[in-house]
């Protein structure tokens, strides 16, 4: 089932600032105290509780991709977030676990629809994040 | 576009794009954030800056591509800028002056003959999902074992935290190789992620003109020596954002 072919793509950096926009927010010469009276910050805080659901969020995703793989009828499952972007953000999330845990609740709450598969799964998932958070607080 | 004169006062404050040695022109044709671009001049050196935009410095697309745009236009093999990372501002362009130019400007002109002929590239790979998943499941056969009792969220959650943690693995092994084949043809190197810690690799390298040729041709070998479902992209030739640092 292997594919797709090994590709390079060259890109100049005009073609690409999703690509550079990390360079151009977070390296180039600093004086520290200017960027702190200049730059405006994000709320890391309710970063890291979005981040601790997007977790859960993406092993299940990743659990339903390999049901799509190795079970053909259950292709119909819809369309699935791609790998980059929701991994980028998983690994913070391990440190975010504990500090994050009463936010999540709210976080959960306010979850867009159409995560929601069935009537009963968003509870389950509150109750497995509160679960898994509690665990990881004890260790 | 217009181009400015040294030191027009400023009631917003000077944003400062880049450093350059003081032959450089200003570019045609590059807006910066707000108002025209203007040179601030000391011995050898010169800050290219304009008008801070009115109200809150906001990381915009709008600002962050007219950022990228100037110090681009600016950065050339001949003669190399020094990007500024987005959102410096200092109260007006004697301040740049005394405060960037005179008092750091040893650092600078280092930093000035130290990056001559050298830009940066940066690399990242991309990934096809499902050829991944089919990495992960062909090198380790719990996989298959934990989805056959995967009754319940806990289980699912479990399935799923095994796989991730699979393709790190694999992730990473490629980010290393990719390392390997690339960092002997530049001449500095930094990784952003090797594979795990903050998604698929990505790095930026420093690469000089006589070793463009053979760092090419690695990365052409890489990309293929990685198989299907990977590509490797490199955006460039960049200003060297990630080979200058804090000045202290």
């Amino acid at each position: 089932m292997y594919t797709t072919n090994a590709a390079i793509r060259r890109a100049p950096a005009s073609s690409s600032l999703y690509d550079v926009m990390d360079l151009i927010l977070d390296k180039g010469l600093v004086i520290d105290a200017y960027v702190r009276v200049s730059l405006v910050g994000i709320e890391i805080l309710t970063i890291d509780a979005r981040i601790v659901v997007a977790s859960v969020d993406t092993y299940l995703r990743w659990a339903e991709r390999v049901d799509r793989l190795l079970i053909p009828e259950k292709r119909d499952v819809g369309d699935l977030i791609g790998a980059g972007a929701s991994r980028t953000s998983r690994n913070k999330t391990r440190g975010a676990l504990k500090g994050a845990a009463r936010g999540v609740h709210d976080v959960v709450k306010h979850r867009p629809r159409r995560h929601v598969h069935d009537d009963g799964l968003l509870h389950r998932v509150r109750q497995s994040i509160q679960h898994r958070v509690g665990r990881k607080s004890e260790s | 576009m217009t181009r400015g004169t040294d030191d027009a006062g400023s009631a917003v404050g000077s944003y400062v794009y880049a450093i350059c040695s003081a032959e450089t022109a200003l570019p045609i044709g590059a807006q910066g954030l707000a108002g025209h671009l203007r040179s601030v001049r000391h011995g050898d050196l010169m800050a290219v800056v304009g008008d801070a935009p009115e109200g809150p410095l906001r990381p915009s697309r709008r600002h962050l591509v007219a950022h990228q745009e100037v110090v681009a236009a600016l950065h050339s093999r001949e003669r190399p800028a020094l990007p500024m990372r987005f959102g410096v501002v200092f109260p007006d362009d004697r301040r740049v002056r005394s405060e960037l130019l005179e008092s750091r400007g040893g650092r600078l002109c280092e930093w000035l003959e130290r990056l001559a002929g050298q830009f940066e590239l940066h690399v990242k790979l991309i990934y096809d999902p499902d050829v991944v998943l089919e990495r992960a499941l062909a090198s380790d056969p719990r996989i298959e074992e934990l989805r056959r009792r995967s009754e319940g969220i806990e289980a699912r959650v479990d399935l799923g935290e095994r796989v991730v943690r699979v393709i790190d693995r694999l992730c990473t092994a490629d980010g290393n190789q990719v390392l390997a084949a690339l960092g002997p043809h530049a001449t500095d190197v930094e990784v952003h992620s090797l594979g795990s810690e903050a998604g698929p690799f990505r790095a930026s390298f420093l690469v000089s003109d006589a070793m463009q040729g053979s760092f090419d041709s690695a990365l052409d070998r890489v990309g293929h020596a990685l198989g299907p479902g990977i590509t490797v992209k490199c955006v460039g030739p960049l200003p060297p954002y990630t080979f200058v640092a804090e000045l202290d």
